[in-house]
């Protein structure tokens, strides 16, 4: 029983350099690319034209962009370790608009400082928090509406400054936990209410690239070089299954609205949608053979579920699922 | 070598500028003054005067250096013979400390004089190693510089006679182990001044040093920017680039071999014709080069970020720093580094390295 989706359109050549990272808000999708210029694209419309773009946001190319569920606030950081903050203009222009950076050289703490820079971001439902990874391998949570100036939670997973690089990150709707993905292999849940570490999960071995909260946060899904996508209870910290059948190292994941289905991309340019609840690849599209880096599911509006994936081809590849399924 | 070709129209003037220094400190000794040697800060262009007697120790000790540099040059050029930083250093070990030191001071001097270093007749020790046919391949075939920080890559291609029997025709093969010294990008750039249609090719390590060894072979080192003719613009990076690690990767572990074997003994047609309307190579490339996969350490994502940032700066966005930029982000988001892989009996490097040269070949 597979699902089927539909090349809607391909928006070619969005950037000039490989698309790093993608960003889905209700009615907008930002990219961000080796170039210094992030890209919204209006998702709601046919062809879906570009809107805005945000120059010279990243002098030397941008790595990582989120956006919050609500659409109102997002994030980017640059490969000079820049962090941005945007949010949506509240005139009602609908433009993103910068709302200050992160300074997270000047504010990493006990005299560690320059090691602070950050590399993957998460944001929020409403874009308060934004959950952050260090090279070092320290995990950081800011509160974006506060004090910028210092961390909220500061969690550690390694001795002090010599953690595995933390390569992903994620928050859970509800903002409780915060779970990292790393060089080594190890993957961490982290409880945001009391600042410790939930769940040391059994990880990888190989790095783990991405890592996605399920909807309902009951669910943890990580994956990379090895290939695999892992999926962990977060009430128990238990690994539950493995979705096996990448060849390719897995850069990125994302979860539908319900919770049913898993998007992931790989290096190989293959774009898989899997039933979580059946363990099954329910469908496999490669538009390209070259790298993606980003996938994402677009906010359901009223037509059919959509996702997005984006990479070394530089262009945004929209599907649709198929009507009648 | 015929000591006269070592004095050319310069060796009188820098013969006359040295001695101008001697004759100075000369003048200062006899009048119980304090002497100096002006030299040029290669960073900041400005002069200072290194002097003696000095309160600060290493001022003593670095005046004592240049005297002996500049006394040993002088005898050089009278001569008309040549003298090695080696045999500078082994002429007072305890004075100078290190070779290192050795090397500073000499490109100090030139840059002081705004001359090369070899105006001053001081060459390096010899480094680089060659192999291959020079009288054969001059204007018929490639020479491909190869740069890994041990020179096995080197050695096991020249074991395999690679300069002998490349697919892509003979060719030279040529290291300077490591980061390459001025003899040998000298060399390189006579030969290209003698034979401009010969390609070059460069393969080093796919990690920041690697890229910064082809860099330098490509447009000089930032330090010796006083030298001329040593840089190799035309100079081809082909290898290790970040789709030769993802290529290692897209394969499952286990049947790695097995499909490495099937794609190498036939390339189907409909993908090298893709390969020559200008697609990425990444597909049909066989074999994988990659020995072993690292993480990069805080130091190495320092230097690729400085390399990147200079990359950036560049004002003319030319597709050659296009290309640089995305390798080095691309290096940064794997967060992995990766050595050139050894010949082996299997013979996966050259097997390698002919795909990448013909093809490379063939497009041009």
């Amino acid at each position: 029983m597979s699902k089927q989706y539909l090349t809607t359109h391909t928006v070619d050549n969005a950037h000039i350099t490989d698309i790093f990272s993608i960003a889905a808000a209700p009615n907008a999708l930002l990219s961000a690319s080796g170039s210094s210029t992030i890209h919204v694209h209006a998702s709601n419309q046919p062809d879906s034209p570009l809107i805005q773009s945000l120059t010279g946001a990243h002098k030397l190319g941008c790595h990582h962009i989120a956006v919050s569920r609500n659409g109102k606030v997002a994030a980017s950081v640059g490969f000079g370790g820049d962090v941005k903050i945007w949010k949506v203009s509240e005139s009602g222009s609908g433009e993103w608009e910068p709302f200050g950076e992160l300074d997270a050289g000047k504010a990493s703490e006990k005299g560690r400082g320059g090691a602070g820079e950050l590399w993957a971001i998460a944001l929020s439902e409403d874009g308060q928090f934004l959950a952050s990874t260090t090279y070092d391998g320290r995990i950081n949570v800011w509160d974006l509406f506060g004090d910028r100036g210092a961390t909220l939670r500061e969690y550690e997973t390694g001795t002090a400054g010599s953690g595995s690089f933390g390569l992903c990150v994620d928050l859970s709707r509800d903002g409780k936990y915060t779970a990292s993905g790393h060089q080594s292999g190890a993957v961490y849940v982290f409880n945001n209410d009391t600042g410790r570490l939930q769940y040391s999960l059994p990880g990888l071995v190989k790095p783990v690239r991405t890592v996605a909260f399920s909807p309902a946060g009951t669910r943890l899904a990580a994956a990379g070089d090895s290939g695999i996508i892992a999926i962990y209870d977060t009430k128990h910290g238990e690994h539950v299954g493995n979705l096996t059948g990448h060849n390719a190292w897995i850069t990125s994941l994302d979860w539908s609205d319900t919770g049913e289905y898993l998007l992931s991309g790989a290096f190989d340019g293959k774009a898989k949608v899997w039933s979580v609840e059946r363990s099954a690849c329910v469908a496999t599209h490669s538009e390209t053979d070259k790298a993606l880096w980003a996938v994402r599911w677009l906010p359901k509006t009223v037509r059919n579920e959509m996702f997005c994936t984006a990479g070394a081809n530089r262009s945004l590849t929209f599907y649709r699922e198929a009507t009648g399924a | 070598m015929p000591q006269d070709a070592r004095q050319t129209p310069q060796t009188g003037i820098i013969i006359d500028q040295i001695e101008e220094i001697l004759i100075a400190n000369l003048d200062a000794l006899s009048e119980s003054q304090v002497l100096t040697i002006p030299i040029r800060c290669r960073r900041t262009g400005k002069v200072q005067l290194i002097r003696f007697p000095s309160s600060r120790n290493n001022e003593t000790k670095k005046f004592a250096a240049l005297l002996q540099i500049l006394h040993l040059s002088h005898e050089a050029l009278v001569a008309g013979t040549v003298i090695t930083k080696r045999a500078i250093y082994y002429q007072n070990p305890e004075l100078f400390g290190s070779q290192q030191y050795v090397n500073e001071l000499v490109d100090d001097i030139a840059f002081t004089f705004g001359l090369g270093r070899d105006a001053l007749n001081i060459v390096a020790a010899s480094k680089g190693l060659i192999a291959g046919a020079m009288s054969v391949t001059i204007g018929s075939s490639s020479v491909f510089d190869c740069n890994s920080d041990d020179s096995a890559t080197f050695r096991g291609l020249v074991a395999s006679r690679f300069h002998e029997t490349a697919t892509a025709g003979p060719g030279v093969l040529i290291t300077a182990k490591g980061y390459p010294d001025l003899s040998t990008r000298q060399f390189l750039h006579k030969l290209h001044v003698a034979s401009p249609t010969l390609p070059m090719y460069g393969l080093v390590d796919f990690d920041p040093d690697g890229v910064r060894i082809m860099l330098t072979y490509k447009n000089g080192s930032r330090s010796l920017q006083h030298e001329e003719n040593v840089t190799l613009s035309q100079l081809v990076w082909i290898g290790l680039r970040s789709n030769d690690v993802l290529e290692h990767h897209k394969k499952g572990p286990q049947s790695a071999h097995t499909n490495q074997t099937h794609n190498s003994s036939r390339i189907p047609s409909s993908q090298s014709a893709s390969f020559h309307s200008g697609a990425s190579p990444c597909r049909t490339r066989a074999f994988s080069p990659v020995e072993v996969m690292l993480p990069l350490k805080a130091a190495d994502r320092r230097l690729a970020l400085r390399t990147l940032s200079a990359a950036v700066g560049k004002d003319h966005q030319v597709a050659e720093s296009l290309d640089l930029i995305h390798e080095l982000q691309v290096m940064l988001l794997l967060n992995t580094k990766t050595e050139i892989q050894a010949v082996d009996e299997a013979g996966d490097l050259t097997t390698w390295l002919d795909y990448a040269l013909t093809s490379r070949m063939n497009r041009q």
